[in-house]
C-alpha cells in the first residue's frame, strides 16, 4: 500500500456534521453488540426527514463484527476504534464513526451512509449494492472490490487492486492508488485525485467533461469531503468508454 | 425409463457383510438423519448426506427453478441458492419461504419440527447476487475458496448468470455483456490466516447456519491444515473440475479425513463434490469418511431439462403454460424421474452400512486400493 498524507480528518468539512447532542447514549463496555443492535432498533424514529433521530455509542475498543445489519432510520456516532466487517449489509443507518476500523467496513452496504473519520483496512465497502461509504482516512488494498452501487469515497490514499471486480457504482480517492486500479472492473467509474502506480489491463483514463465535473462536485459535497473536481480524473473500464462514445456518436478529441 | 447409470468410479471397492460372529441379521431402524455442530454448539439436523452444490439456476427461469428446487429439497438434499437465483427482484421464493417437517427418514420425535428446507448460502469471493435476506434460515454457509467456471471453463461468470443475479435490463448488460471474471479469496480478508474472522462474521449473521469452507483438493497438503486452523464448522473438497480417477478420489477423502484427525477435529463434516458418480459411489465415499456428498451430475439434467419439459406437458399443448399447478406437477415428476432411483439405493446402502463398525464396512480385492486406502483386501489367498 502506497504512504498515506497525513490523515485529514479533523477538517470542517468532515467533521462539522456529526452528532453534537444525541438523544439516546449506549456504552458498547456495559453490552454485547447483539443488545446493542437490539436497543439502537428500538429507538423511535424521527417524524422529520430532516432531523434524523440521534444515538450515540461510545467506548468502542476495537470490537470486531460490530452493528451489522443495522436496518434502522436514525443517526448513529460511533465513538472508536472497532475491528473487521463493521457495519456489514446495513441499510436506512446515517452512521458516522471516529477511528480507525479494520477489515471489510460496510461489507454489502445497503443504502444509507458510513463515514469513517480515521483509516479502513483490507476490503472497504466490498460488494455493497448502494449507500455511501465515506473514509476521511485511507484505505486498504481491494477497496470497493466486488461493488454492485452506491458509492465509496476516500479522502487519502487506497492500496492495490481498488476496486477488483466492481460492477456497478461509483469510487472516488482523494490521494494515491496501488497497483492495478479497476483489475475485472466493468460499469464502474473511478475518480481519483492523486498518483497511480499502475492500472489494470483494460481499463483507461478518460477526459472528465463538464458534466462529470459538476456530479462529481455533488457528490463530493455529499460526502463531506472538500475539493475541486476539476482536479480528479476518471478511470473506466475501456469497453465502457467505447460504449459511452458509439452512444454519443463522439470523436475522439486527440483524433482531430 | 430410468436415467442413464454412471459409471461406478468406486467399483473395485466391495460391500462387505457383517461377519458370522456378529450375530447381526438386519439393520437397526435408522432415521439417516445426522447432526451438524456449530463451533458455538448450535445443533443442526442433516436429513440425508447429500447435496446439491452448484446448480446453474440460469439454464432455467426463476420461477421453474424455484419449483425445481424445492421438490429437490423436500426430499432432504441441501441444496444451494441465492434468493435471486429464484424469484425476480421484489419477489421471494417459495423454496426460501417453504417449511417441511423433515426428509422421510426422520423419525418421530424430529417429524412433527417444522423446519426451512435444507438451504446452502453460497458465498462467493465476489458475492453477485447476495443479498443480506439470503442469510435468513440458512443451513450452511458455504465460503468458497473456488474460482467459479463458467459452462465454458473460464474462470468467469456467464453473462445470464450475472444478470440474473444482478436484474441488469436486457438492453444494458454489465460489462456490455460480456463475462465477468471471477475469483478465489474473499476481497475482505488479508490472508487465509486471518479467515477465522470472516467465518465468525457470518455465524453472527446467520445464527441458523453452519459456517462451511469449500476448497478445491489439489494443494491439500498445504492448504487444508491451514483452514482448519481457522475453525470453520466444516469443510467441501470441490473436485468436480477435473476428472480424476476412483481411486484418487477415494484417495482425496481418507487424506482429508487424516488431516482432520491429526489437526484434532476428527468428527468435522466433511463434503465431496465428486462430480460423476452413482448412487453405490456416494455411499463408498461416506464409508471412506465423507459426511456429505455432491449429486449434481442427478440433479444437473433436471434444471437442464425443466424448460423443455413445461413446453411439452399436455397443458402447455393445450396453450395453458400459465398455469402454475400443471408446471409444478410436471417439474415435480422430473425430479422424482432423476433422484428416486439413486436415491432409494443410496438411503439402502447407507442403512445397510450404520449397522458395521466402520473399518467393516467395504474391502477390496484390488492390492493397490487396499494399500492406496488402507481397507481390508479380500483375496481367498491368491497373490497378486
Amino acid at each position: 500500500m502506497p504512504e498515506g498524507p497525513p490523515n485529514s480528518a479533523d477538517t470542517p468539512s468532515s467533521s462539522g456534521d456529526f452528532v453534537v447532542s444525541a438523544e439516546h447514549r449506549f456504552s458498547m463496555a456495559d453490552m454485547d453488540d447483539r443488545s446493542l443492535r437490539e436497543a439502537i432498533a428500538a429507538v423511535s424514529v424521527s417524524a422529520s426527514d430532516e432531523k434524523l433521530t440521534q444515538v450515540h455509542v461510545t467506548d468502542a475498543s476495537g470490537q470486531h463484527h460490530a452493528l451489522m445489519r443495522m436496518n434502522h432510520p436514525v443517526r448513529i456516532q460511533v465513538d472508536g476504534p472497532l475491528g473487521d466487517y463493521a457495519f456489514a449489509f446495513c441499510a436506512e443507518a446515517d452512521i458516522r464513526m471516529t477511528g480507525s476500523v479494520g477489515n471489510g467496513v460496510a461489507e454489502g452496504l445497503i443504502n444509507g451512509a458510513v463515514r469513517i473519520r480515521g483509516d479502513a483496512g483490507v476490503g472497504a465497502g466490498a460488494a455493497m449494492t448502494g449507500g455511501t461509504l465515506a473514509i476521511y482516512g485511507t484505505a486498504g488494498d481491494r477497496c470497493a472490490a466486488a461493488m454492485r452501487g452506491g458509492g465509496v469515497f476516500v479522502r487519502g490514499n487506497v492500496g492495490d487492486q481498488c476496486g477488483v471486480g466492481a460492477i456497478g457504482g461509483m469510487i472516488v480517492i482523494g490521494g494515491d492508488a496501488g497497483e492495478r486500479v479497476g483489475d475485472a472492473m466493468s460499469n464502474v467509474t473511478v475518480f481519483i485525485r492523486g498518483k497511480v502506480k499502475s492500472m489494470a489491463a483494460g481499463v483507461v483514463e478518460a477526459p472528465l467533461r463538464k458534466r462529470e465535473q459538476l456530479r462529481l462536485g455533488l457528490l463530493l459535497i455529499n460526502a463531506s469531503i472538500r475539493g475541486d473536481a476539476k482536479e480528479f480524473r476518471r478511470i473506466v473500464p475501456e469497453a465502457m468508454l467505447l460504449a459511452e462514445e458509439a452512444s454519443r456518436r463522439e470523436v475522439n478529441p486527440n483524433w482531430r | 425409463m430410468t436415467p442413464a447409470t454412471p459409471t461406478d468410479r468406486l467399483e473395485p471397492l466391495i460391500w462387505l457383510p457383517p461377519s458370522i460372529a456378529t450375530g447381526a441379521t438386519a439393520a437397526p431402524v435408522q432415521t439417516g438423519a445426522t447432526t451438524l455442530a456449530r463451533t458455538d454448539g448450535t445443533k443442526i439436523t442433516l436429513d440425508i448426506p447429500l447435496f446439491w452444490y452448484d446448480p446453474p439456476w440460469h439454464h432455467a427461469e426463476p420461477k421453474l427453478a424455484d419449483v425445481v428446487a424445492k421438490t429437490v429439497a423436500q426430499l432432504g438434499v441441501v441444496v444451494t441458492a441465492l434468493g435471486r437465483d429464484l424469484a425476480a427482484i421484489g419477489d421471494k421464493s417459495t423454496f426460501h419461504q417453504t417449511n417441511y417437517a423433515g426428509g422421510s427418514n426422520s423419525d418421530s420425535a424430529t417429524a412433527c419440527v417444522l423446519r426451512r428446507l435444507p438451504r446452502t448460502v453460497p458465498y462467493r469471493p465476489e458475492r453477485y447476487g447476495l443479498y443480506d435476506s439470503d442469510f435468513d434460515d440458512a443451513m450452511i454457509i458455504d465460503v468458497r475458496l473456488v474460482v467459479n467456471r463458467d459452462d465454458d471453463g473460464r474462470f468467469a461468470f456467464a453473462p445470464e448468470q450475472i444478470a440474473r443475479w444482478e436484474a441488469t435490463p436486457d438492453g444494458s448488460p454489465i460489462a456490455e455483456g460480456a463475462r465477468i471474471p471471477s475469483s478465489n479469496f474473499p476481497p475482505d480478508v488479508p490472508a487465509i490466516e486471518k479467515l477465522t474472522s470472516k467465518l465468525q462474521q457470518l455465524r453472527i449473521l446467520s445464527p441458523t447456519a453452519a459456517v462451511f469452507v469449500s476448497m478445491s483438493p489439489y494443494r491439500l497438503d498445504q492448504e487444508l491444515p491451514t483452514v482448519l486452523k481457522q475453525n470453520p464448522d466444516g469443510v467441501i473438497l470441490r473436485a468436480d473440475d477435473n476428472r480424476i480417477s476412483g481411486l484418487m478420489l477415494a484417495a482425496m477423502t481418507r487424506r482429508a479425513r487424516q488431516w482432520m484427525k491429526h489437526e484434532r477435529v476428527a468428527d468435522m463434516p466433511l463434503w465431496i463434490v465428486p462430480g460423476e458418480i452413482s448412487a453405490d459411489d456416494a455411499a463408498k465415499l461416506v464409508a471412506l469418511g465423507a459426511s456429505g456428498v455432491a449429486i449434481d451430475h442427478w440433479c444437473d439434467p433436471i434444471i437442464n431439462q425443466a424448460t423443455d419439459a413445461t413446453d411439452h406437458s399436455s397443458a402447455a399443448r393445450l396453450g395453458y403454460k400459465s398455469i402454475r399447478s400443471s408446471q409444478e406437477a410436471v417439474l415435480v415428476d422430473l425430479v422424482h424421474y432423476h433422484l428416486d432411483d439413486a436415491m432409494v439405493r443410496f438411503k439402502g446402502l447407507s442403512d445397510a452400512m450404520s449397522s458395521l463398525p466402520s473399518e467393516e464396512r467395504i474391502g477390496t480385492f484390488d492390492a493397490a486400493w487396499s494399500k492406496a486406502l488402507g481397507v481390508r483386501q479380500v483375496s481367498f489367498g491368491v497373490q497378486p
